[in-house]
């Protein structure tokens, strides 16, 4: 799974600096090639999926954990926005904070709890755990209005520092640039959670528990750390959700969400930013494109039948997801050295 | 199996020390199912002594490793290293209390490089701050510069420096063998505890493989070392505790072992 | 006898044939796991599957097909699946992680549910036989057919499997196989083929299920994905591995589902079923059952 970090094809610093600038800069001007307020629309969504997937491939993709609950955290913090939020004349930045903050407490306790389980048993656990929460928000009427959803979440107002203007936040573009931010700090973390040392101990915990133990790396801690930071980032970004969309529902938190996460992550490339963010950008973009290519828009249960096939082939033909065959081709243009003799 | 434990205590080692005591178990008791793996056995490793443990397969020195390396809990007994109880510690606190150990059947992590299982074998022994890992501090840099440094001079050492990059997966046995041996040496620990070192290992690199024990052993290493090859054991033991049926059944230099009646009738059957 | 004692022995059957379904379905999924160490999450999809071709055999315009025959063409055509499954996707990551494993049969169980949903639509649908109408009241309880067909049944499944793997040559095999795959191998076992013949069975028990339990519920495309979650709960709860505890857990489940359901509230009654899974993950993860593992 993680042979990307080994093996990938690094380019040189400069290289990277460079690619990065280009990238952000692409990000920020994307909107203004566009006044199809779909098309900004389709980059929130882009975007949303980008934090997403990060946030859940620090959990299953580094340490290890495939938790199928992944969308509890993220549903539970857009409540957290539209039920806590306004009872304490929160505004839009530290209701997000006040999610981050909730979530990350919420997955160190489920993670103390759910971590004494291992393998396969841990994703059922947490599976179950998932639908619990979804049955509970369906049901506890008095508190998330179930189905009826909880609607009219405040929009976004920020008072712009040293000025006395307030910026109330509707337009779609508007939101765009306010998920940015959001976008770039999921990134720093993920990447300062996942090179160096860190991402050493966190293979370490993924490939082998037990020989962790024995180089001094104690898996809980790595995989309670990757928890908790998941569960803060997708908490925020539930937040960020509510006041984009104004509604709530239990949706929010459901099983749906997980398998487009598994997708997204598998077919990208587990455990590696590049594959994540490839397939955060192709799993937003092709439905879409999908929908713009036929006469007619494509039903929700076929393109997950594509979904589920593209995810299926990929673990049988790509373990190792685009990142992989991105690897591959990229070595084979570059006819990079043959691999040293393998003798001592 | 005797249910007469008090019988199977054998008293303390009447050998004479060397150093003072690095790693002593006292009466320690491992039951699986009710099946005794380890029963009541005592045993010292001096600073500084090379000490192998040998006996039959299924003789109990596997489960004395783990639980001296706090990879299972024992039932009864004690284990203390430098004066210090670490009886049933997690396994990660007592890695870096100064205890290095390789597994029976290799254990690499197969999808890091040769150099980066070398670095994550010490950088733990270095610091183990979230923080200033996520920052990559100035600290952490000169770490890292430090742990690559001293990495390839291990892999020079053991023959690996022409993999240094590659993933271990992609490693021979013979090679993971190596790679392991290098990982349990890179945290410069106090004692060293090898598990059937030359299992499965061609002649020449169980030949080096001695030798480089043998070397470290000079510069004043401890080990500990469970193996079946009797011809490395002799070779390079100062000292032989022998386990049969989960009982120490005897303790001596290597030619006091070969001569024992009770070892040669646990290895042959009478 | 007095009214409340009857709805008590009423939720009681209703958890008994809850528990029945459950039990089946988890036989199926426990058998996999144990053989080939593989957990298989669109196992319920399979049932669903199973259940929508008994749907279509008693739709069919141009013939009526007695139920008796609709029977073993539903085991049989559901084995098939579960042997397509297990050829087409199954059989090559097999050897892979246990990440792997979840992921692509997740994978597998979203294709499955999305087609049933695209030919079937996502409307409910109902399978009645003529068993489901017939009544029977020993002691003044109401009891359909079906029913007891069913409790009848699962035993009888459940001791044969027993049988099966302990007196028959492909069943030692299985054990031997559950046991230590690498000596299989060595001794000339074919352990690949093992992994098709347990999925075929595993297949056959869930038609068999499915043929008889669908009759009492109501058809739909997702119906599969809790039966697998339900079955999971069971096998973790009966300590992995092990079948005989998999299977009271079912049944447990089942009575607790019903009882919780008709006396304290429908809309949870899932809630407590799978927050009795979890307790008992936390408290016992070995189980409930014992810890004895193997066939």
């Amino acid at each position: 799974m993680s042979q990307g970090a080994a093996r990938s094809t690094r380019l040189p610093r400069w290289g990277r600096v460079a690619l990065a600038i280009s990238l952000v800069l692409l990000a920020l001007a994307l909107p203004r090639l566009t006044s199809s307020g779909y098309a900004i629309n389709a980059m929130i969504t882009t975007v949303r999926w980008m934090i997403f997937a990060l946030s859940f491939d620090l959990v299953a993709g580094h340490a290890g954990a495939v938790s199928l609950g992944h969308p509890v955290f993220f549903g539970v913090g857009a409540y957290v926005a539209a039920i806590l939020g306004p009872r304490l004349g929160l505004t839009f930045i530290s209701d997000m904070l006040l999610a981050a903050v909730l979530m990350a407490l919420l997955a160190l306790l489920a993670g103390i709890a759910f971590f004494r389980i291992r393998g396969v048993t841990f994703a059922i656990g947490t599976l179950g755990a998932a639908i619990i929460a979804q049955l509970i928000a369906n049901n506890a009427f008095t508190i998330t209005r179930g189905p009826m959803c909880i609607q009219g979440v405040a929009r976004p107002e920020l008072t712009i520092p040293f000025t006395e203007t307030t910026l109330r936040v509707a337009e779609p573009i508007q939101y765009y640039y306010l998920s940015l931010p959001l976008l770039f700090i999921t990134i720093i973390i993920y990447l300062a959670l996942t090179s160096s040392r860190l991402g050493r101990a966190f293979t370490a915990v993924r490939e082998d528990e037990v020989r962790a133990f024995a180089v001094g790396v104690s898996p809980l801690r790595y995989k309670l750390l990757a928890l908790t930071v998941g569960a803060g980032i997708v908490g925020a970004l539930g937040s960020f959700q509510a006041h984009y969309v104004t509604v709530v529902c239990p949706s929010e938190m459901s099983l749906a969400l997980t398998t487009t996460l598994l997708i997204i992550v598998f077919v990208g490339g587990v455990g590696s930013f590049r594959g994540v963010m490839i397939g955060a950008l192709i799993f937003s973009i092709l439905p879409r494109l999908l929908e713009a290519g036929g006469t007619q828009a494509i039903s929700p249960a076929l393109q997950q039948v594509v979904y589920g096939v593209i995810l299926v082939a990929v673990m049988v033909f790509m373990p190792g997801g685009l990142d992989d065959l991105v690897s591959r081709v990229t070595r084979r243009l570059r006819k990079a050295g043959p691999r040293e003799e393998q003798q001592p | 199996m005797s249910d007469d434990v008090a019988a199977a205590i054998v008293p303390p080692a009447n050998v004479p020390a060397q150093g003072s005591p690095l790693l002593v178990v006292r009466g320690l008791l491992k039951r699986f199912n009710g099946v005794v793996a380890v029963d009541h056995v005592d045993m010292v490793v001096n600073q500084g002594e090379l000490v192998s443990l040998i006996g039959p397969n299924g003789s109990g020195k596997t489960t004395l490793f783990n639980c001296v390396t706090g990879f299972l809990t024992p039932e009864d007994g004690r284990v203390s290293f430098r004066d210090e109880e670490i009886t049933g510690a997690r396994p990660d606190r007592i890695a870096l209390k100064g205890i290095s150990r390789t597994f029976q059947n290799v254990r690499v992590f197969p999808g890091l490089t040769v150099l980066d299982n070398l670095i994550l074998s010490v950088q733990q022994h270095q610091e183990d701050s979230i923080l200033k890992r996520a920052l990559r501090t100035a600290q952490i840099r000169r770490l890292e510069a430090e742990s690559t440094e001293r990495a390839e001079f291990l892999l020079e050492k053991v023959g690996l420096a022409r993999v240094r990059d590659v993933p271990a997966h992609d490693l021979v046995y013979g090679q993971r063998k190596m790679l392991e041996f290098a990982c349990a040496l890179i945290s410069d620990p106090e004692l060293i505890m090898l598990d059937e070192p030359a299992a499965g290992v061609s002649t020449a690199l169980v030949d080096h493989m001695k030798r480089y024990i043998l070397e470290l052993h000079k510069q004043g290493k401890s080990f500990l070392v469970v193996e079946h090859n009797m011809g490395v054991v002799m070779d390079i033991s100062e000292r032989i505790v022998v386990l049969d049926y989960g009982k120490k059944i005897a303790e001596g230099k290597p030619r006091e072992i070969q001569e024992n009646e009770l070892v040669r009738e646990a290895y042959f059957g009478s | 006898m007095p009214i409340e004692l009857e709805i008590f022995f009423e939720h009681i059957l209703n958890g008994l044939t809850l528990g029945g379904l459950y039990a089946l379905v988890t036989l199926g999924l426990a058998l996999t796991f144990s053989v080939i160490d593989l957990v298989n999450f669109a196992h319920g999809d399979l049932f669903m599957m199973g259940s929508y071709t008994l749907f279509v055999l008693l739709t069919l315009e141009s013939i009526v097909l007695p139920y008796w025959l609709i029977i073993p063409i539903v085991i049989v055509a559901v084995a098939f699946y579960a042997v397509v499954l297990e050829r087409v996707a199954i059989h090559p990551i097999i050897n892979k992680s246990w990440r792997t494993h979840a992921v692509t049969t997740l994978g597998l169980s979203i294709i499955l549910q999305n087609a049933a949903l695209i030919i079937f639509t996502g409307d409910p649908r109902q399978t009645p036989t003529a068993l489901t109408a017939s009544i029977v009241s020993p002691f003044g309880i109401r009891i359909s057919m079906q029913r007891i067909v069913v409790l009848v049944v699962t035993i009888v499944v459940f001791v044969g499997l027993q049988w099966f793997v302990r007196r028959t040559k492909t069943g030692k095999s299985m054990r031997a196989v559950s046991q230590n795959p690498a000596m299989c191998e060595v001794v000339g076992i074919n352990v690949r083929r093992m992994a098709t013949i347990t999925f075929a069975i595993g297949g056959a028990i869930t038609g068999l299920a499915a043929v008889l339990i669908a009759p009492l519920f109501s058809v739909f495309p997702n119906m599969g994905a809790l039966l697998t979650l339900k079955a999971l709960a069971a096998i973790v709860m009966g300590g992995m591995g092990h079948v005989n505890g998999a299977i009271y857990a079912a049944f447990l489940l089942g009575i607790v589902e019903a009882l919780f359901g008709g006396y304290v509230s429908f809309a949870y009654k899932d809630v407590i079923s799978f927050g009795l899974f979890i307790l008992v993950l936390f408290v016992r993860p070995r189980g409930i059952f014992g810890r004895r593992v193997g066939l």
